[in-house]
């Protein structure tokens, strides 16, 4: 009896030993990574925000009250409400959704386009395939990303959809430089001749062996262009190019309050900005964090 | 090759550079390591102390502390660098600043990577002199010459002008001897200043830093993994291992009858002949976070028994000018100095 | 020299870009859905109306003929008339030239004087709290919409304290221009001897230069400092410091010298974003300057406008990736070494 008793507290000592030491290991891990930690926790809680919308927006989003316009921040609407009488709080959480699905979208494209291109071009770099490509992509990044953007949304149209394309198809030269520049140096490498010897074709040395140890810098950048397709969507839309009124989405929103700033109201304006500067902090933020996890200087006692 | 036989005599006259009980340790993501483990040490005057360890050994972190070079993530945590009376790890950066490339200089290892990329050579070496020296463009640049010269660089005036990228690998290293002795400095700290560079090279490299530092009298610290670089051109050796010095001797005492059986083991892997002794040390030097009990060769040396576990072995001198750190130090058969290969 | 047969061959081998750049331009508006002479004539007009117009603006003729068109006119200097203003988009696009230049230059001046020296210091002061200040501003910086700071900016400057003038333009709407010697109303009114203009145009000056510069030295700011930090790591900084070399001689002509590359890169990168991209903070301050001519094209669909001012941006962006890779062989005296 004694003996099964202390089996069971010794299980069970070991399951809290085990559990105490899962939580240290999570404490040490965010004292020593608190960028990455604080961005990551913004960029999720924004995408649960988007999520859960419906949920926790104290409006719905698109109802126009014209009793109750441009009312400055009270209790009853928190951020207060635009000319339409919207409240800009339940706004600015529906808002989440769009730029979040434009964001993740854009950077899962771009990243499937860029990248095995970027892995060919690295491959045969220093070859006409290569300058080619290189030669395509350098004019392409020449021309104006906004101009282009709002010209090109402007005729395609302005669904969601179409403001995914035209972002991922400005951001997949970055994807396809960085790894280019790293299949560059490794194809030289020992494992890249090993792999040769064993009798692989070009296909599958670079999409086999190479590439998957040159994918380490698409991380931080895919972070960081989350964030520039918020900016970039926002911007589009606070032309009036972007998403289609009354679809709430921060630069549209930002727009609207613009019109009637020189009347001094300010909220409709600044408070879907805060939301866009912290969802893009967020990713900015991952994006260092994940920078410095490869810092070999860092130092820890 | 003949040495004048300076003689390790301990205590016998002041020496220029003086290390006691130095502590450098290194805090990495993996954890602490002690690099430098209470290390003393001492720098005549005029003398070319060898000091010898394989990588990992400490070797070049003594070099970087004795010009107050060492940086996060290492730390300095304790001992004194005696220098011209002065204790060089409590001097402040700007009195550092002034000893460093004037009274101590360094040869670093792989010159062509250690020189500024994107400026003209003489420009760096007339720099350091302009530096130290206070003087004007036109007179450093004679002095640059000069050194220049002296270190064997073919067609001075127009190398002066010269990027690193364009000198070959040994003549990079000429500069970089230049550098470091325009100002005439009373310490050279080379640090393995022959890596990367052919072996015909290596020799003449080594023969003029020899013959330069004859003439002016400059004490030098040769940083080395090469007994033959040692054999032919320093008065007394120190052999380091895991950041400890486990014995010091005259050079002639050590090839003849080294004592510690590290020393002995670094010996046997060299020579082509050796008398009955056998002794080998497998394996990498160990990392320690601290100081360990009992000797710090202990896992790998053969010799090891349940004392050497426990205690640290102290200082015993086996001869003149030969000081040995081991439970077990003893005499080995003599070795015919004509089977050194350098 | 090396150098004069490096910008050489550089220069040589922008010319393809350049072609690409008309035939991409060219082909965008043409290739995009929508017949553009619908745009000019509206959706309900007559089919043989819609025949004389497309026959009209030479649309019926084969791609390629257009193409060349096009480039024949390109050579000689015409680049369609504007639909929108009536003029020749050469002209339109020369009066807004400058006011974009004007703005632009002005705010890379103020964004790069504030964001080395910050970059250094905190590459400098790895770590510690100044480091983090800066990380933590340049890093709200790049995160931060430039359109929603002119806002702000105009809120609390303009509206709530009355410090600066009204964000309509360049001028005080009383004012007329000074006499156009380069177009920049600035250094025109000091020529000119027009102290009223010339401070009129300072004041408006004052907030999209402050929205731009505060936003762009945020990304230069932090190339800086990581190219500093891997500068200051470097093994010929460790040797200038072994040899006693002054410290400001370390950080500047080792450390510094050896990370220009990047910054310079950085800086290039800014400036040929801000050409085409301070669109949103001309629409804010209502700036007569290339994004917002631009941005009024596409809203009234005169694409010959549009595309007179994505073909001069483009072209500008590559002359000014030339000159940096110049600028490259300048610093790095290895590149042009064969």
């Amino acid at each position: 009896m004694s003996v099964e008793v202390k089996a069971a507290d010794q299980s069970q000592a070991a399951h809290v030993t085990s559990r105490a030491r899962k939580s240290v290991t999570a404490l040490m891990f965010i004292s020593a990574n608190p960028v990455l930690v604080a961005g990551a926790v913004a960029t999720i809680a924004l995408l649960l925000m988007g999520l859960l919308a419906p949920i926790i927006a104290p409006y719905p989003p698109e109802t126009v009250d014209f009793n109750a316009i441009s009312l400055a921040p009270s209790p009853t609407h928190i951020f207060g409400t635009d000319s339409y009488g919207m409240d800009v709080f339940s706004r600015i959480i529906y808002a989440a959704r769009i730029d979040m699905v434009v964001a993740l979208s854009v950077v899962a494209i771009s990243i499937i386009i860029g990248t095995p291109l970027g892995a060919i071009a690295g491959f045969f770099g220093g070859t006409i395939i290569d300058s080619v490509m290189m030669r395509f992509v350098d004019a392409v990044q020449a021309f104006p990303a906004f101009i282009l953007a709002v010209m090109t949304v402007a005729i395609l149209g302005q669904r969601v959809l179409d403001v995914v394309i035209v972002i991922a198809f400005l951001h997949f030269p970055s994807y396809l430089r960085l790894v280019r520049a790293k299949v560059l140096s490794a194809r030289k490498s020992q494992y890249a001749d090993a792999a040769r010897c064993i009798g692989n074709g070009n296909l599958r040395l670079i999409f086999r062996h190479l590439l998957p140890n040159c994918i380490d810098p698409i991380f931080p950048q895919s972070s960081l262009n989350a964030g520039y397709a918020i900016l970039l969507t926002a911007g589009l839309s606070f032309i009036g190019v972007g998403v289609r009124p009354p679809t709430p989405e921060w630069g549209a929103m930002i727009n609207l309050g613009s019109q009637h700033m020189l009347t001094g109201e300010w909220w409709t304006s600044f408070f879907p900005g805060l939301a866009m500067i912290i969802a893009v902090l967020g990713f900015n933020l991952v994006s260092d964090g994940l920078q410095d996890l490869h810092d070999p200087t860092r130092r820890r006692r | 090759m003949t040495r004048p036989d300076a003689g390790g005599r301990r205590g016998t006259s002041r020496p220029i550079l003086s290390i006691r009980d130095l502590h450098v340790h290194f805090f990495t993501e993996s954890g602490r390591r002690a690099v430098v483990n209470g290390l003393s040490m001492d720098l005549q005057y005029g003398e070319m102390l060898g000091l010898v360890g394989e990588a990992g050994s400490g070797k070049s972190v003594v070099g970087l502390a004795c010009l107050g070079l060492v940086r996060p993530p290492g730390e300095i945590m304790g001992g004194t660098i005696i220098y011209q009376g002065r204790d060089l790890l409590s001097l402040s950066s700007r009195d550092l600043r002034r000893i460093r490339g004037s009274h101590i200089a360094l040869v670093p290892p792989n010159a062509r990577a250690a020189l500024h990329p994107m400026m003209r050579v003489g420009h760096q070496i007339a720099g350091v002199y302009r530096t130290h020296a206070g003087v004007g463009k036109a007179e450093a640049r004679d002095k640059t010459l000069y050194m220049l010269d002296a270190v064997g660089i073919p067609d001075p005036t127009r190398r002066f002008h010269a990027y690193p990228h364009e000198l070959s690998g040994g003549m990079a290293q000429r500069v970089a001897i230049a550098a470091a002795l325009i100002c005439s400095p009373k310490v050279l700290i080379a640090d393995e200043p022959t890596t990367g560079l052919d072996v015909t090279i290596q020799a003449q490299i080594l023969a003029l830093m020899n013959s330069l530092i004859r003439e002016t009298g400059t004490a030098a610290l040769m940083l080395t993994r090469d007994l033959g670089i040692v054999a032919h051109y320093c008065q007394r050796v120190g052999v380091l291992y895991a950041g400890q010095l486990v014995e010091t001797s005259d050079t002639n005492a050590f090839f003849a009858k080294s004592a510690h059986p590290y020393s002995q083991s670094l010996l046997n892997s060299i020579f082509s002949r050796r008398r009955g002794n056998t002794v080998k040390m497998l394996g990498a030097p160990p990392t320690f976070s601290e100081l360990p009990t009992g000797c710090v060769c202990k896992a790998r040396c053969p010799w090891a028994t349940d004392i050497c576990q426990t205690e640290a072995p102290t200082w015993r001198t086996m001869g003149p000018g030969q000081e040995v750190r081991c439970h077990w130090a003893r005499r080995t058969a003599p070795v015919d100095k004509g089977n050194v290969e350098t | 020299m090396a150098l004069a047969q490096y910008a050489g061959r550089r220069l040589l081998s922008i010319i393809p870009v350049l072609f690409l750049i008309t035939l991409i331009t060219f082909f965008i508006l043409r290739i995009l859905p929508g017949n553009p002479v619908l745009l000019y004539v509206g959706g309900f007009a007559d089919p043989s109306v819609i025949k004389s117009v497309t026959k009209l603006l030479g649309l019926d003729q084969p791609l390629y003929i257009q193409y060349l068109k096009y480039l024949n006119g390109l050579i000689h200097g015409d680049l369609g008339t504007s639909f929108y203003t009536g003029q020749p988009v050469v002209q339109d696009l020369r009066q807004r030239f400058p006011a974009t230049v004007e703005l632009t230059v002005l705010s890379m001046i103020v964004a790069v004087v504030f964001a080395i020296p910050l970059g250094i210091v905190s590459a400098l002061r790895r770590n510690k709290p100044v480091d983090h200040g800066v990380r933590l501003v340049t890093t709200l910086g790049i995160s931060m919409p430039e359109f929603w700071l002119g806002l702000l900016l105009i809120q609390v400057f303009f509206v709530h304290f009355h410090l600066v003038p009204a964000p309509i333009g360049r001028l005080d709407t009383v004012m007329s221009p000074p006499k156009t010697i380069t177009g920049l109303y600035t250094i025109d009114s000091l020529l000119t001897l027009n102290g009223a203009t010339f401070f009129s145009a300072v004041a408006h000056l004052i907030l999209p230069v402050a929205t731009l510069g505060f936003i762009f030295s945020a990304p230069i700011a932090r190339q800086t400092r990581s190219a500093m930090m891997d500068a200051l790591s470097s093994e010929p900084v460790r040797i200038a410091r072994a040899d006693g070399i002054r410290e400001s001689t370390v950080i500047l002509r080792y450390g510094l010298r050896q990370g220009l590359a990047p910054i310079v890169t950085i800086i290039g990168l800014v400036f040929s974003y801000l050409l085409g991209g301070d669109v949103l903070v001309e629409v804010v301050f209502a700036w007569p300057g290339l994004g917002q001519y631009a941005v009024l094209a596409i809203q009234h669909q005169d694409y010959s406008a549009v595309q007179g001012v994505v073909l001069l941006v483009t072209v500008t962006v590559v002359l000014v990736y030339l000159v940096i890779d110049v600028l490259y062989a300048v610093i790095d005296p290895r590149i042009t070494y064969r």
